[in-house]
């Protein structure tokens, strides 16, 4: 029963356990699978969480059933209970460790094309050997390089600045850790600042911002966007210890960063560049919110594309959360209106005659 | 599942944190604080950590409330100053607080202000209070805070100024002045005249 | 490669309340500020919580500050303690701090509720936390949330008084149903989260703390206790609340309480009480049982315990 007189726990307890026999069991196995087998997945449910931990990430996959809004909700409630304990030092394109850096702006660039891992150009046809007992073909594996790649590649943007193409890096001085705006902990106000708007998408629904990042590309934003650089790679933390103030590194994060230009931006006739990064490897969430970085700083964006219609209406768990809240009864909220109702139809509408001459009333709130 | 702790420092971070919200809840009314810590100390590490600044006009309180992360600022960047005891001396450093603005009135300071044993000579000032909170009219004395006080309280329109939080350490008691209260002096004498 | 757990200290749960004691102390800051100046939406940051977003994770917020092992707890949702949404709230925060609980508002130290105020008169020093979905009663007119904070700073509320003059205009009546937008202390205007009219009129110069906390919207603001709230009406024109008069409980045949209509397979329709604690205490009493039944915010003949604050309504004339 939906309201259920003093039956409340004992259906939420039935109702969660229902849920949990329709799926597998979870085991140590299955956690430390899902980490090592679809590292996409929990790369994203990381980024969306904006908290980097692969095992809980796995967890809370496993726990959900997949569902990845409530895996998401799982880490970030999560998150909020673990204090913060320090800052980490800024991280600069250079240091990274990068193992895939493409640029669609030129045919080759300074350090090369790196394809590093990547599905772009695979077949995507549906390895349907795997389905029975035989073996996955051996060829799979990826064979050594002679001698290793080079970790570190310069900005492709950089080049552009040297040649005058891209308005020089903004310069500012360094804040203390504790200044720079965050977006999990300050209260958000448009126009937002930068840090507030990259962290809003860094930690954005995928899907979200694909779909307004799309309507951008389609031709509802000003600009055609070119990608300028993608990068998937490793990121060192480094903090500096509270005690000894010696530096020393946290350990390695995967991270994902897009530039995006157009020569139809604000800085026109100059290049105008649009950012994004994130926690993990998500290269299509990445290029979608650079596009809407740069349709955001336009004088006069599309309304789907201002700060503010993106910022709120990407955000995963807030999204997610409110449309299954219209579940929850409303049936206090609906007497109310129903009230008005019938009071506007006894006004209107006479007993034997249907005159309809008053318009369907709307609220001035819900 | 577990057992969720409730550790003494939490008890006492919230039995400081409902003295001040039931002493803005009811402007005039003294509210006792957690006898576990001093006054101060107890308000200080209730509201304060990194995320925050104070400015403390006395040095050994301000090496202790250092201690919550809370960044020392001077007072007219900090969000909570302390003033264990306020004399004419410290009306500058007190009149540079921040008002909060109309878009941000919550960016105003939070001031706490240490009243000195009820025995001690000066000037008792008596307040007839009105506003949220208070149900009709309230008339409260208090003594041992200089008059300019008053002065720069009566500078900031509504809804821009201070939060005044008035601390009887000796007592462990706190009394709430929010902006949104309207003070009246109704009678001031002097016990040395 | 080490596991994360190997590295990590033992899992010894989570802090008192859940909320880790950074996040208690900036919803506690916040909330200060927010009593400090009744009705002004204050920022803050809303933390997930292990509720999903939009189901009460503000009011939750509010109360997990606020709780603590002496606590009395009543959780309702639409007048119910029983609800499944209320009784999961419930059990959310008493798994985390150990309170108590009640169904009996008199009893409750702590009342967190979605869409309803109690009809037993509040007493000084209880907290009511309301659930709220939209903080934002300029919304309907600004949709974009920067200009709505302008208009709050410049108290530049004329344009919801055109939205209650076009009302009257086109359907003789303000047609609001619930979270009637209010005035608070003369100068925020606020939604008092969607409570039906029936209750608005119990914010006004209450014994208790009113605290409101959206969690999605990261928005906290309050009604202190004995400040005044009144509903955007013309001179002429009052404010009206819902009218059951003709509606009474089936089971006690209580009368003027806030009642839910349960449509019939016959097409008439049957009465129960929204606020089932008090319901639950008026069948106790009629069985002959000791219960203390406090004094109700409307009487049994519908008058209101603040005289002459609610007017007697116009009638609008038949016609369109």
């Amino acid at each position: 029963m939906y309201v259920a007189a003093r039956g409340g726990e004992e259906a939420i307890q039935r109702s969660e356990a229902l849920y949990h026999a329709l799926k597998g069991p979870i085991t140590p196995q299955l956690i430390q699978g899902i980490m090592e087998s679809l590292p996409y997945l929990v790369d994203r449910v990381m980024g969306e969480a904006s908290l980097y931990a692969p095992e809980l990430a796995a967890l809370a996959i496993a726990q959900s059933g997949g569902d990845l809004y409530e895996a998401v909700l799982l880490l970030r409630a999560y998150r909020s209970t673990q204090p913060r304990l320090g800052y980490a030092h800024p991280l600069t394109t250079e240091r990274l460790f990068t193992v895939r850096r493409i640029s669609a702006s030129f045919k080759d660039i300074p350090g090369g094309q790196i394809l590093g891992p990547s599905l772009d150009y695979s077949h995507r046809i549906l390895n349907l050997n795997l389905l029975g007992d035989q073996q996955p073909a051996v060829s799979e594996e990826a064979p050594l390089p002679e001698r290793p790649a080079s970790p570190h590649y310069p900005l492709v943007a950089d080049w552009q600045r040297q040649q005058g193409m891209l308005a020089p890096t903004p310069t500012h001085e360094a804040s203390a850790p504790q200044d720079i705006p965050d977006v999990t902990r300050d209260n958000v106000l448009f126009p937002a600042p930068r840090a507030h708007r990259l962290q809003a998408l860094a930690r954005a629904d995928t899907g979200g911002v694909l779909a307004l990042g799309y309507a951008s590309m389609r031709g509802y934003g000003l600009i055609h966007p070119t990608v300028n650089e993608l990068r998937l790679a490793y990121a060192e933390v480094r903090m500096t210890h509270p005690l000894t103030g010696e530096d020393f590194s946290v350990g390695r994060v995967r991270v994902s960063q897009a530039e995006v230009v157009s020569n139809g931006g604000q800085h026109a006739p100059l290049l105008t560049l649009g950012y994004a990064a994130t926690l993990g490897w998500n290269e299509v969430k990445l290029i979608a919110a650079a596009t809407l970085d740069m349709e955001m700083s336009q004088p006069n964006p599309h309304p789907a594309h201002t700060e503010e219609f993106v910022m709120y209406h990407t955000e995963a768990i807030e999204s997610s959360g409110f449309c299954i809240h219209f579940k929850l009864p409303h049936y206090v909220t609906f007497a109310s209106s129903l009230d008005n109702l019938r009071k506007v139809i006894s006004t209107f509408y006479s007993a034997d005659s249907q005159p309809a001459t008053a318009p369907a009333p709307q609220e001035t709130a819900p | 599942m577990f057992e969720p702790l409730y550790t003494p420092q939490e008890a006492q971070d919230r039995r400081a944190f409902l003295a001040l919200l039931w002493a803005a809840s009811q402007p005039g009314c003294w509210q006792s604080l957690p006898s576990t810590a001093p006054s101060f100390i107890a308000l200080g590490q209730a509201l304060l950590d990194l995320e925050t600044s104070f400015y403390a006009a006395d040095e050994a309180l301000a090496r202790q409330l250092a201690r919550t992360g809370a960044r020392a600022l001077p007072p007219e960047r900090a969000d909570y100053l302390f003033f264990p005891v306020l004399r004419d001396e410290h009306l500058e450093a007190l009149s540079q607080a921040q008002r909060g603005t109309l878009l941000y009135p919550d960016s105003a300071a939070t001031i706490f202000i240490g009243l000195s044993d009820p025995h001690d000579e000066g000037v008792e000032l008596r307040l007839t209070l009105q506003g949220p909170g208070v149900n009709g009219l309230l008339q409260i004395a208090l003594r041992g805070i200089p008059f300019g006080l008053w002065t720069l309280r009566a500078q900031a329109r509504y809804p821009l100024g201070w939060d005044i939080y008035f601390v009887e350490p000796e007592r462990g008691q706190v009394l709430g002045l929010p902006r949104s209260t309207q003070v009246r002096l109704s009678e001031a004498h002097s016990q040395e005249e | 490669m080490s596991r994360l757990a190997a590295l990590a200290k033992p899992q010894t749960g989570y802090s008192y309340a859940f909320m880790d004691a950074f996040a208690k102390r900036e919803l506690r800051r916040r909330m200060l500020k927010a009593v400090a100046i009744p009705g002004y939406q204050v920022p803050y940051a809303s933390r997930e919580l292990p509720i999903a977003r939009g189901w009460g994770t503000g009011g939750l917020q509010a109360t997990l500050s606020l709780v603590g092992p002496e606590t009395v707890l009543k959780v309702i949702d639409q007048g119910a303690d029983d609800s499944v949404n209320a009784a999961n709230l419930r059990r959310f925060i008493t798994r985390m701090s150990g309170c108590q609980t009640t169904t009996d508002a008199l009893q409750a130290t702590i009342i967190q509720s979605r869409h309803r105020i109690p009809e037993e008169i509040l007493r000084e020093g209880q907290i009511l936390v309301l659930q709220v979905p939209d903080p934002e009663p300029l919304r309907a007119v600004q949709s974009d949330s920067s200009a709505c904070h302008h208009m709050h700073a410049d108290a530049d509320y004329g344009q919801m008084w055109l939205v209650l003059y076009e009302q009257l205009v086109r359907y003789k009546r303000y047609i609001q149903g619930a979270s009637y937008p209010s005035l608070v202390n003369g100068r925020y205007l606020i939604s008092p989260s969607p409570i039906p009219r029936w209750d608005t009129p119990k914010l006004h110069r209450a014994a208790h703390l009113t605290i409101l906390s959206a969690g999605r919207e990261k928005r906290i603001y309050a009604v202190p206790p004995y400040t005044d709230v009144r509903p955007l009406e013309f001179s002429d024109i009052p404010f009206q609340v819902e009218d059951q008069r003709t509606w009474a409980d089936e089971r006690t045949g209580a009368r003027y309480k806030f009642m839910n209509e349960l449509p019939q397979a016959d097409g008439t329709a049957r009465y129960e009480l929204s606020d089932t604690g008090y319901a639950e205490k008026l069948i106790a009493k009629q069985r002959g049982q000791a219960v203390t039944i406090g004094r109700t915010y409307y009487d049994d003949e519908g008058n209101f315990y603040h005289d002459g604050y609610l007017k007697p309504p116009v009638i609008p004339e038949q016609g369109g």
